[in-house]
């Protein structure tokens, strides 16, 4: 029998919900059992009613360490939009792309400079009125990631970590209304089509 | 705040200590980690809504978790007997393997290890937990999965 990931057990124990989790909790003893262990609350200890408050709701953030950087960066207008190897969009309203250099814990704008292993990028879309951003591996021709987006505003894409293995990693940032077309992800130029704006990152190995 | 930290206490504690149980076994090692999980919890971790709130809580304990787990190989403490497992025996085999890995594996490897073996995490959950890419989980998944198969043929 495939059980669902404790994580899922978990959050249905929090959150009873109708579906696939709760038939299969409903059929089976093991999962039943744990979603009950996880129900009942433990003792609490009275140290720790001396912990200190909260902090503000909005300062968690930072300790998604990546994300949080980069929206203090956005909080204090530092943002610039980064160069795209085919296109450039520079007037305002219109889409931008920032790569996300996160190195040795320490995050920065990429400005160009060649990765090293575990060195990771992620990148912050301005969709300007578009509503999905999809992240295109040339190299490997696979999608990455694709996510419907506010239209309006900034969203982050998952980081990927430089494994350091290719020369160089290729990667298409498209920003659509609705997904993006299959014409989009595959090899040719990365330009603008209908609904559609692409930009283009190569993300060379250091010492190549 | 009494209030407050009570009641994130009963909602999320027994998760998290199930959680390290998982990955330290039923000994003092797991309740000292899902503690210090629970104390950073409550210092920045986002309390609302809970698959947010559980997905912060695994990445910290999967990582404290590991963190552990290193030590005990560098100080080569026995590790305890695993009472929880998305199946026992496998459960088991899988914690250790771990335990053996620890000391050469990356603790990210071993992070999506400990998600995938014994939480039994699809590759998005655990990209979700770790705030990295499915194609990443896939990348340390394989690294780790040639350094087991690398560790059963050495004599």
């Amino acid at each position: 029998m495939n059980h669902p990931s404790f994580l899922a057990l978990d959050h249905f124990a929090l959150e009873p919900r109708a579906g696939a989790v709760q038939a299969h909790v409903d059929a089976c003893s093991r999962c039943r059992a744990h979603v009950e262990a996880v129900r009942v609350a433990a003792p609490f200890p009275v140290a720790l009613e001396a912990l200190p408050s909260r902090r503000p709701r909005w300062a968690w953030r930072p300790a998604l360490a990546f994300g949080g950087l980069v929206a203090a960066a956005f909080a204090v207008g530092i943002v610039t939009m980064a160069t795209p190897s085919t296109t450039t969009f520079t007037a305002k309203g219109t889409p931008e792309v920032v790569v996300w250099l996160n190195r040795g814990g320490v995050v920065t704008k990429w400005a160009g400079q060649p990765l090293r292993a575990k060195d990771a990028v992620r990148f912050e879309v301005a969709p300007a009125g578009f509503d999905t951003v999809t992240v295109y591996d040339e190299v490997a021709q696979t999608v990455l990631h694709t996510a419907a987006i506010a239209p309006h505003g900034t969203s982050l894409t998952p980081a990927w970590a430089f494994d350091g293995e290719a020369e160089a990693e290729r990667l298409r940032v498209i920003v659509s209304r609705g997904a993006a077309p299959p014409t989009a992800l595959r090899a040719g130029p990365c330009t603008a089509q209908r609904d559609l704006l692409c930009f283009r990152f190569e993300l060379r190995r250091e010492g190549t | 705040m009494s209030d407050g930290i009570r009641q994130a206490w009963q909602r999320y504690f027994s998760p998290v200590r199930e959680k390290c149980r998982r990955v330290l076994g039923d000994g003092d090692d797991a309740s000292d980690v899902a503690q210090e999980t629970f104390i950073r919890f409550w210092k920045q971790g986002p309390t609302e809504p809970p698959r947010v709130a559980l997905a912060w809580l695994y990445r910290t304990a999967t990582h404290l978790s590991v963190d552990r787990l290193r030590s005990r190989a560098l100080h080569a403490r026995a590790v305890p007997q695993p009472v929880y497992g998305t199946d026992l025996e496998a459960s088991t085999a899988s914690r250790q393997l771990l335990a053996q890995l620890a000391r050469e594996a990356d603790a990210e490897e071993l992070e999506a290890a400990v998600l995938s073996r014994l939480d039994g995490l699809t590759h998005l959950e655990i990209a979700e937990v770790m705030d990295v890419s499915e194609r990443t989980v896939r990348r340390l998944l394989a690294r780790f999965d040639q350094r087991a198969q690398r560790q059963e043929e050495s004599p």
